[in-house]
């Protein structure tokens, strides 16, 4: 076990710089989910991790120890492929002992090692099979199981369930969760998936484009996103990004944007007095406007619009609606079943003022965080 | 309904047509090499008349001429010798061309499209303008009338295949898997024995057969290093024996011989590559 260390990495591909002065720490024992879209560099942090690809700049550190020259062969530490990677000309047992084999350990432990490692991805009485006569989730588990039999420092795991359907997907994300609480081994898992990273990471490291746009626990990524990407590539449906101004209204702060006034709060109005005036995209989850009524009662915050329902796209218990406002602005807001709305509705909705979020739409960071 | 029978009619003319070119050519390529069982098998004291329609059936068929080539003591000679070219052939191009082969699929060699491209365009040479430089170079090294110069000589010709197949065959295994052995602390000979060469195996084999088969046919390399010295070949044997007119049958038994592995060889082919073996490594 060991905590894993980029300091300033760097990588190029032929010119195109993928990976730019990346830092990230990863303590002992943690799991840290590499997320982003594709072609983000994840993948490539995570093999340059494994040492399967060189950096050309910086340092990585593995165990406190400087792992930068230090060939893949050496690093002590174990790797899933998302194709899994099996030696198709070996049976199960094979594939996990390969490891073993070659670090030469004895025949009691080896043994031993190879029942640990079946036992526990539930593998027994496949031992004799080859990856061909296996499911896509048996095969998933056997190549947890040839790296976990080997006892590394830091397992990397680059997108092992992508190829698994959706039931299973649930099952081996459970699965995979508890092995880390098991083994209690720093993972370091990539993914494009949210809910995958969601579900599982201790911290989230969201990458576009080579760059690190927040590192920080699921909730926190989700409830203050430090970028406008991180705003609105994490959370399904996804975020309603809106532009407008900051404005000062009969000595009352707010931004204005075209879904409406949105009153700041006391703090937030003393932080944003010097930014009158200002540009600024304003981020509001789907999940924080609902259907306006009679009775329901409004906060000072909260903006009161009348919205045509354009679409209605029915998630099972709850539904997307995508709905035009008076001024054209398209806002996307959830429903419950029981509210029964329909296309060419008109219909008035409230929105949280409170937990809108507030960037600078050309620096595309969150402007009151720090 | 009439629409309907009209389609399956163009169908079925489609089907006709195709099984009556099918049969035109099947019957181009086999009956030669009919005639050559026909005539290995009829009685020796059949005559080629010359005449026209060639019988179709062997005369008072038996294996008389079989036994007659098989109780000459040279003829075994030939065809030992003809065994030992071949696998030594085999071997050699396999030792040279499969670690050939993998560098050349696996890592970036500067020039790697010139090589390769070179290695094509050598094959496309013609062997009989090849054949008077490299006999005059072998000569001068006293390989000429040796098994080693023959052998060197057709391994110049199986090389660029069995790089090129070989090439094919490491090329078709994943990188990933390569890759997972490195992280579990293999070195590059382990993951090139306990890895790749079981993967390639059937590429590989195809390229051994491949090139015993070529060493096995080869004429005229042999003919400028052997000449008719001591050791004869048995393409050097047909031809040998073709210079002396003698019965057709004995030359079709020799051929018939001669082209028993290729036969042989081809039925073990196709098991081979049906066999993927790859299948099920990467979802």
């Amino acid at each position: 076990m060991a905590e894993v260390v980029l300091k300033n990495v760097s990588k190029r591909f032929g010119g195109r710089r993928v990976i730019g002065e990346l830092d990230l720490e990863i303590k002992n024992g943690e799991f840290v989910t590499l997320l982003g879209p594709s072609g983000c560099g994840k993948t490539t942090v995570l093999r340059m991790i494994a040492g399967l690809v060189n950096v050309d700049d910086g340092d990585i550190y593995i165990g406190g120890k400087r792992a930068t020259d230090v060939p893949a062969q050496h690093r002590r530490i174990a790797m899933v492929f998302q194709s899994y990677a099996l030696f198709p000309h070996m049976t199960v047992c094979d594939n996990i002992r390969f490891g073993l084999k070659i670090a030469k350990v004895s025949r009691e432990a080896l043994r031993q090692k190879t029942g640990w490692a079946l036992a526990m991805l539930k593998l027994d009485g496949l031992e004799s099979r080859y990856p061909r006569e296996l499911s896509g989730g048996q095969r998933q588990r056997v190549a947890l199981a040839r790296a976990l039999v080997l006892d590394p420092e830091v397992l990397l795991l680059d997108e092992p369930l992508s190829n698994l359907d959706a039931t299973l997907r649930d099952t081996a994300m459970e699965e995979l969760k508890l092995i880390h609480r098991t083994v209690g081994k720093t993972i370091i898992y990539v993914s494009h998936n949210q809910v995958e990273a969601m579900t599982m990471s201790d911290r989230i490291a969201l990458l576009n484009a080579g760059r690190l746009e927040q590192y920080d626990t699921p909730r926190m990524v989700y409830d203050a996103p430090k970028t406008l990407f991180s705003a609105s590539f994490i959370g399904s449906p996804v975020m309603n990004i809106l532009y407008g101004k900051i404005a000062r209204e009969h000595d009352i702060t707010g931004a204005s944007t075209p879904l409406g006034f949105f009153t700041f709060d006391k703090d937030l109005a003393a932080k944003a007095l010097d930014k009158i005036g200002r540009d600024v995209a304003v981020g509001i989850r789907p999940q924080h406007i609902a259907r306006a009524d009679r009775h329901s009662t409004r906060r000072y915050s909260d903006a009161v619009i009348t919205v045509d329902v354009e679409l209605v796209q029915s998630l099972g218990d709850r539904s997307l609606i995508v709905a035009k406002a008076e001024n054209g602005a398209i806002v996307r807001f959830m429903v419950t079943r029981e509210d029964d709305i329909f296309a060419g509705q008109r219909m008035p909705v409230s929105i949280d003022g409170r937990k809108i979020q507030l960037f600078d739409p050309l620096r595309y960071t969150n402007m009151f965080l720090p | 309904m009439n629409a309907l029978r009209s389609v399956s009619f163009s169908k079925n003319l489609k089907i006709a047509v195709w099984t009556l070119a099918l049969a035109i050519t099947l019957c181009m390529l086999i009956s030669p090499l009919y005639l050559l069982v026909k005539y290995a098998l009829s009685d020796p004291s059949s005559i080629n008349t010359g005449g026209f329609p060639i019988p179709l059936w062997p005369y008072h068929a038996n294996l008389k001429t079989f036994l007659y080539l098989f109780s000459d003591r040279h003829f075994y000679s030939v065809l030992a010798n003809s065994v030992i070219i071949a696998l030594g052939v085999v071997i050699v191009s396999m030792i040279l061309g499969v670690p050939a082969a993998y560098v050349l699929a696996r890592f970036r060699v500067p020039g790697r499209k010139t090589i390769v491209l070179g290695l094509i365009s050598v094959r496309l040479f013609p062997d009989i303008a090849s054949i008077i430089p490299i006999a005059e170079f072998f000569i001068r090294f006293n390989l000429h009338n040796t098994y080693a110069g023959v052998i060197l000589a057709h391994t110049l010709l199986a090389l660029p295949y069995v790089i090129f197949i070989g090439m094919g065959a490491f090329e078709t295994i994943p990188v990933d898997l390569e890759n997972q052995a490195k992280v579990m602390g293999a070195n590059q000979y382990q993951i090139f024995y306990s890895i790749l060469l079981p993967l390639a195996v059937p590429g590989l084999a195809a390229a051994a057969m491949y090139t015993f088969l070529m060493s096995w046919d080869e004429f005229i390399f042999s003919y400028f290093l052997l000449g008719l010295g001591k050791i004869s070949t048995l393409t050097l044997y047909l031809k040998q024996k073709l210079s002396y007119a003698p019965p057709q049958n004995l030359l079709a038994t020799i051929s018939v011989c001669l082209s028993l592995p290729v036969i042989m060889f081809s039925l073990l082919l196709q098991k081979y590559m049906t066999a993927g073996i790859t299948s099920g490594s990467i979802k």
